[in-house]
């Protein structure tokens, strides 16, 4: 499932508000739904609201928005078109309308078939388009076809157990259950490897204890050899999630994942271990707010190990140094299988990951409303974009995507303004013949002073 | 920032002229609403401004928009074949005086086209009456310097009164955003590669920054 676009004709701050969510004209997959959007503009600009409205629209489920605003609010408002299967061959569009049977009934909303042999009365409801879909893919009844909703708060539960999710939801929002959600499986695949391997070691200490002479050496090597053996064999879920997850992203704090056995106590037992360079575990409590962001998003992720459905990432920059923001768009994508990914942020460092076409930038216009900022000249053709963020430098997206307005902080432009004025003065009195007065000389000591001081920043 | 011709004489777009010169001898206010002169005055307007910015005079309308066969019987008609469609150029209409248009949203002598980015940014301050672009008495040699190292529009230093200066300075840097970090980067790259031209004796038009790039080359007058 993917969202083509979204049409938005008076909700909130939106007013007349259509979003063309496809590639291009002259790309590869022009006119197919984006693999991924990333909604930047300022604070206001309704980026989580867009975000918020997905879900009600993809699965009919109510995020915080929704509960706030109330279904009237959305009665003929909005309009997200959707495509579907393989090849995208099912499209549709999803509405909530005032008049609908469905609506006023149980509040479903209507969808609203391109493809003739499910456009019927009945189809117009979410039970048909489960089971359309369930045709295609069986969605919705695997886990790893939910939606899922990163919020910008994510919520670090370190109350690890006992926080299962409704069965029947649609949609795994961490906005309103913690992420250890998906903990409790992972952790009791890691306790039960360990427990095996305890097992083993056992035995072997057993088997040493009770034998005598020179059989030791032979139980000994005996034990090692089954040991390895069943290492081997056995899938090793810790080193898995250090190989295939996080490694890749703790090596920028200098941390990777403790794969040796290492029980000090019942609290080791089944939990994913942290530990630097030199082999110092950090206690789980220690972690940092960078470190669990970067673990609570991505073992969700890697354990659901999404399919063709929609992931939605508000502010994923959060508590996130410059050089990890530049890894994890590309990061969480590899942990998923054809995947749509929304993306909210402020950070021109995320923004930099993506194509000129996956950026939606929000802005106000006179009335307060809000249009999106077009990056292209003419037709919506790749050559006719002006901007892309994969190959400016970052000042530059700062300044022209981000609208910084200055290359510095106002004493830095202020000195420039000074630099600026002086040059002129200096340059003045040399076509007047003062070149070398008293004056002149004084303009040129300033000039000299104020190029050091900006020159060490340049 | 150039001085810009808006005479009576200047304007081609004479159905609109009517109009508004209609609406104005009956008194009647002009309802912004109604667009249906939009163009005819966009694009008359570029014609005045040589298809730039006219505060920052950065390129934002291509020619071939803005050339006499566009108009037909004093209404503004860009051919369908044409190669530019009406909405293929990169400004927005700027109501010099915030208050006028709330009564007067059409009046000529009230309106320029400056780039999109800029206008959003400029939002309703407003510009010093003085440094209106069209007055008989303006000129951007009066008011402004530009330092060909820092790539910046200064107040002109010869002013003495220290307040103008700093009012000018004030208009430079956050009303007509003459220093912008976009505008001042393309500024510079654009007189780099007309002296470029220059050095290598090639032949070179200038279609934008009119006034750097000839204080920059022949010096300011």
């Amino acid at each position: 499932m993917k969202i083509s676009k979204i049409e938005i004709k008076d909700f909130h701050q939106f007013k007349d508000l259509t979003i063309d969510l496809t590639y291009p004209k002259g790309h590869a997959k022009e006119g197919q739904p984006l693999d991924k959007v990333c909604f930047i503009g300022q604070s206001g600009t309704g980026k989580t609201s867009l975000l918020e409205l997905i879900p009600k629209y993809a699965v009919n489920y109510n995020t915080h928005l929704i509960t706030k605003s109330g279904m009237p609010s959305l009665h003929d408002k909005v309009e997200v078109s959707f495509v579907f299967g393989e090849n995208n061959k099912y499209t549709c569009r999803s509405t909530f309308s005032k008049n609908s049977l469905n609506s006023k009934i149980n509040g479903l909303s209507n969808w609203i078939w391109s493809n003739d042999d499910i456009n019927t009365d009945i189809a117009k409801s979410e039970k048909l388009l489960t089971e359309a879909i369930s045709f295609i893919d069986n969605w919705q009844q695997r886990e790893n076809h939910k939606l899922i909703y990163f919020p910008a708060n994510l919520l670090y539960n370190d109350n690890i157990k006992n926080d299962l999710p409704p069965l029947e939801d649609s949609i795994i929002d961490f906005s309103q259950q913690g992420v250890s959600y998906v903990w409790d499986s992972i952790l009791a695949k890691i306790q039960l490897y360990q427990e095996k391997e305890l097992q083993i070691r056992q035995e072997i200490s057993k088997a040493i204890e009770n034998s005598k002479g020179s059989v030791v050496i032979d139980v000994i090597e005996n034990a090692a050899k089954k040991l390895k053996e069943w290492k081997q064999s056995e899938f090793n879920p810790i080193q898995d999630i250090a190989d295939n997850c996080l490694n890749a992203l703790l090596h920028s704090f200098k941390l990777k994942v403790k794969t040796e056995l290492d029980i000090k106590s019942k609290a080791d037992l089944g939990f994913i271990k942290i530990e630097d360079k030199s082999g110092n575990e950090i206690p789980h409590d220690s972690w940092s707010t960078g470190t669990k962001q970067v673990i609570y998003s991505a073992m969700p992720l890697y354990q659901l190990k999404p399919m063709n459905t929609i992931i939605l990432f508000d502010e994923p920059e959060r508590s996130l140094y410059p050089d990890l923001q530049r890894l994890i768009v590309d990061y969480y994508s590899s942990l998923t299988e054809n995947c749509q990914f929304f993306y909210s942020t402020h950070s021109p460092i995320i923004a930099s990951n993506f194509e000129p076409w996956e950026i939606v930038e929000l802005k106000f216009n006179e009335e307060g409303k809000i249009y999106r900022e077009l990056y292209y000249e003419g037709e919506n053709h790749v050559d006719n974009y002006k901007w892309n963020p994969k190959q400016m430098r970052w000042d530059d997206i700062l300044q022209r995507i981000f609208d910084m307005e200055n290359d510095g902080g106002p004493e830095r432009k202020k000195l420039l303004d000074e630099l600026a004025e002086t040059n002129v003065k200096f340059k003045k009195l040399g076509k007047q013949g003062k070149g070398d007065t008293e004056e002149a000389k004084k303009l040129l000591s300033k000039i000299e002073i104020l190029s050091k001081e900006l020159s060490h920043w340049d | 920032m150039q001085k810009i011709d808006k005479s009576v004489a200047k304007i081609v777009s004479t159905k609109y002229k009517a109009w508004v010169g209609k609406l104005d001898k009956e008194g009647k206010q002009h309802e912004g609403s109604y667009r249906y002169y939009y163009d005819d005055v966009a694009m008359n307007l570029y014609k005045c401004q040589s298809g730039v910015c006219a505060y920052t005079e950065m390129y934002i309308c291509p020619a071939e928009m803005y050339g006499n066969a566009n108009w037909v019987n004093g209404r503004y008609k860009i051919p369908n074949d044409a190669e530019y469609k009406r909405i293929d150029h990169l400004g927005e209409m700027d109501h010099f005086d915030p208050e006028n248009k709330k009564t007067h949203y059409w009046n000529w002598d009230n309106l320029f086209m400056i780039e999109a980015k800029i206008n959003s940014i400029k939002s309703n301050n407003k510009t010093a009456a003085f440094l209106k672009p069209d007055l008989a008495d303006y000129s951007p040699e009066k008011y402004f310097d530009y330092d060909d190292e820092t790539n910046r529009y200064v107040a002109n230093t010869d002013i003495k009164d220290e307040a103008e200066r700093k009012e000018i300075q004030t208009m430079i840097d956050e009303v007509l955003l003459l220093n912008h970090g976009v505008v001042r980067n393309e500024r510079r790259d654009y007189i780099k590669g007309i002296k470029f031209k220059i050095d290598k004796g090639e032949p070179y038009t200038i279609d934008r920054f009119f006034t750097a790039v000839q204080w920059t080359i022949d010096g300011k007058p």
